[in-house]
């Protein structure tokens, strides 16, 4: 998605979700008392604009969940910011 | 040597750390909506608030003498423990503010008030444009003058 460069798994490596064929660094699914799940995004991104890009990822996300037929049990989606880099930086990685 | 400019706004000092208990490095500033938080990273606005004071003309760096020496050794030794761009950047977030401490070194010849208050306007312009965060307050320290030659060796007096 324009503007995000990477996901984050933080600084011990413990913001990933594991999948039975893939991990998903940067990404939390939690149970929710309520019912529903809540998700959790931690990203790196380039210098843009930060909450307008978090409301596209944020719409992203519920347009997935939607077509996955998900969208009912999915909770609020935490987005955070934890780095950004330069266009410069963007090329280097 | 170092000089102390006024805040650019007399606003109460930002509170720390958008969540709760979370007032160490790393610590993030919190938006809040029906579907879902966005919070950003200190880091983030440090980053920020870095690239605007470079990019102001009359800069030639950031960071006080120590800093400055530290990185020129890590970055010699290809130890890349400092971030460059975090150097001379302090700052405060809370939730929906945040204050930012520069350290400066400028260009000599260039007018001290002029570039600091340029500094100022474009570290806040930027962050609140990136972040949406409102600066409480930009505090700026001139550490040092930077001279035309003092990026040039020294030429040997011997062959």
């Amino acid at each position: 998605m324009a503007g995000v460069v990477s996901s984050h798994a933080g600084p011990q490596g413990t913001w990933v979700t594991a999948d039975r064929e893939e991990r998903l660094p940067g990404v939390l699914a939690t149970a929710l008392a309520g019912g529903g799940y809540g998700v959790e995004l931690h990203l790196v991104t380039e210098v843009v604009p930060l909450l307008p890009l978090a409301d596209r990822v944020r719409s992203r996300v519920e347009r997935a969940a939607a077509s996955a037929g998900l969208a009912d049990v999915l909770g609020p989606v935490d987005i955070t910011i934890e780095d950004v880099v330069t266009p410069n930086e963007v090329s280097k990685r | 040597m170092a000089e102390e400019t006024a805040p650019a706004r007399e606003t109460t000092r930002a509170r720390r750390g958008g969540h709760g208990g979370e007032e160490e490095a790393g610590a993030t500033s919190a938006l809040k909506s029906e579907r879902g938080t966005t919070a950003i990273n200190d880091l983030v606005v440090t980053k920020v608030a870095a690239i605007a004071a470079r990019e102001t003309r009359g800069v030639h760096d950031l960071g006080g003498g120590a800093a400055r020496a530290f990185g020129a050794v890590t970055e010699r030794v290809g130890v890349g423990m400092s971030d460059e761009r975090s150097r001379g950047v302090s700052v405060e977030v809370g939730e929906r503010e945040a204050a930012v401490d520069l350290t400066l070194v400028i260009e000599y010849g260039e007018s001290i008030p002029q570039v600091t208050e340029a500094v100022r306007e474009n570290v806040i312009k930027r962050i609140e444009g990136i972040t949406g965060l409102s600066v409480a307050e930009v505090n700026i320290v001139v550490n040092d003058l930077h001279f035309p030659g003092d990026d040039t060796p020294e030429e040997s007096r011997v062959n």
